[in-house]
């Protein structure tokens, strides 16, 4: 785990992602703001899975759209653990 | 310029592995959507599929060859002979050498490839069956059903994510049409079904959790797919020649690319294909009665492909009746225009238009006609199946009923 709250590391990670200062990222700015369409959205979203060694629900994807909301889902996410899905080992291959 | 009929269909699908039972499957608008059994999904965040059932490759091949042919060669093979077998064409020399395989696949020997993977990386197990190679190249299916038949003329296959079939359906068209082939045996199929992949696509978060409801306002994403569909194409004169039985005419191919994005369809993309489509078959656009769309059940795809409809055919898409068959077997990626070309061909022989399964409410930003969860029937003069891939690749089929003249 690295220091900081949530919010300061979130920000960390957009501002790594978008390769820039991290006073350059507010809490109000949203991921079209950023020039980040769909797919960079979810990127950005592995990044954040990363950050925090979690899994966001695909439900809770639809929900983050800037950096308070991505904020938001993370802490969410902290406070109910029994809601990200687990990551046990994966299973033997099929081979027929 | 030859015309060019289809005369035979093979189908190995999620609503049964023949011809009859597929068709009983579409026209019932039965989904054969449900939980994955193939593998364990605990550590997935979907679990549902359209998986192929009752399938016994021991009844197919010998074990002897078995090892050497992937589920998704399986497919296409099986589908290539019941084909074959429907058309009742006999292959002399002459005519081996006249006649050529051409197929689509995205992914072709995936399922080969994953265990492998997984017994190297996982297991770390260094020596390895030399079967991964031949199973898992993508042209296994042209290969086989070539050699299977005989068959020497042009034999390929074409890879182009979710619009490999149509794109395979689509050369093997041209190449009979400009008298390059007088038979072709063509289409499509896939195997996607292995934990590599199936996380693969977890992490595009496109896939439903629930089901494929193509066109409704609560749609939540494609559901995946596996299976085959392999047809006989051959020239208007050939078939006649041989007093073949005719399904329909294929008429028109238009392809396109988006130029725009990786994964956010384009209308205008999508529009430029299907109207070259009718173009190339001399259709008029109000000839079109059906459409067999792409409809994945993405947020994206549908609301596009409604707007590139709009964009084609104006007022008159009013009264075209629209259905998405992946409702019921899934999205069948490269095999997808293959499957859906089937479904259409049978519709227009069979004056039976077949439904849009798992319907709720349209959503209001799809302004087109869906044909909701039941069968409609209805003779209509042409039909297109619209394919649409990933990197904006299109490609659309325009196919007439054949009326005896």
């Amino acid at each position: 785990m690295s220091d900081g709250s949530v919010a300061e590391r979130v920000i960390k990670v957009f501002a790594a992602f978008k390769k820039v200062e991290p006073s350059e990222i507010k809490m109000e700015t949203t991921f079209e703001e950023l020039g980040l369409d769909s797919l960079d959205g979810l990127n950005l979203i592995f990044e954040l899975e990363e950050e925090f060694d979690l899994m966001v629900p695909d439900d809770k994807v639809q929900s983050m759209k800037s950096v308070a909301e991505a904020v938001e889902g993370i802490e969410w996410l902290l406070a109910n653990p029994d809601q990200i899905p687990k990551i046990p080992p994966p299973p033997a291959a099929s081979t027929k | 310029m030859k015309r060019v009929v289809i005369t035979g269909v093979g189908v190995v699908s999620p609503m049964g592995n023949n011809v009859a039972d597929f068709w009983d499957g579409l026209s019932a608008g039965r989904s054969a959507i449900a939980p994955i059994q193939k593998l364990d999904t605990t550590t997935l965040r979907f679990h549902n599929a359209a998986e192929v059932h009752g399938f016994d490759p021991n009844e197919h091949f010998e074990e002897k060859n078995l090892i050497w042919i992937d589920p998704f060669a399986q497919y296409g093979i099986v589908a290539a002979r019941e084909a074959v077998k429907d058309s009742g064409i006999e292959f002399d020399e002459a005519l081996r050498d006249r006649s050529g395989v051409i197929t689509g696949s995205c992914l072709g020997g995936k399922m080969t490839e994953d265990a492998l993977y997984y017994k190297l990386y996982a297991e770390g197990q260094q020596r390895h069956q030399p079967i991964a190679i031949p199973r898992g190249m993508s042209n296994a299916v042209a290969s086989h059903v070539s050699m299977e038949f005989g068959l020497t003329g042009a034999t390929f296959t074409t890879s182009t994510a979710c619009s490999s079939a149509n794109h395979a359906i689509g050369q093997a068209f041209w190449l009979v049409r400009q008298g390059k082939l007088d038979v072709a045996l063509t289409g499509g199929s896939e195997a996607p079904l292995c934990y590599g992949n199936l996380k693969a696509w977890e992490t595009m978060r496109v896939v439903s959790q629930d089901t494929c409801r193509p066109f409704s306002r609560d749609r939540t994403g494609m559901i995946l797919g596996e299976g085959g569909a392999m047809f006989v194409m051959e020239s208007l004169d050939h078939a006649q020649a041989r007093g073949a039985k005719i399904y329909a005419e294929i008429a028109g191919f238009g392809m396109s690319a988006d130029a725009h994005h990786l994964t956010m369809p384009l209308a205008t993309g999508a529009a430029k294909a299907m109207r070259q489509s009718l173009e190339d078959g001399g259709i008029a656009p109000e000839q079109v009665g059906y459409v067999n769309a792409h409809g994945t059940a993405t947020q994206a795809n549908d609301v596009m492909e409604s707007e590139a409809l709009r964009i084609v055919f104006g007022d008159h898409t009013d009264n075209i009746a629209v259905s998405s068959t992946k409702s019921m077997h899934g999205h069948t990626l490269g095999a997808a225009g293959a499957i859906e070309s089937a479904a259409t061909v049978l519709a227009l022989h069979n004056n039976v238009l077949p439904p849009t399964a798992n319907f709720t409410e349209l959503d209001p930003e799809c302004n087109i006609d869906v044909i909701a969860n039941e069968a409609r029937p209805a003779e209509v003069e042409a039909a297109i199946s619209n394919s649409f891939a990933f990197g904006g690749l299109n490609a659309v089929l325009a196919f007439k009923k054949w009326t005896r003249k």
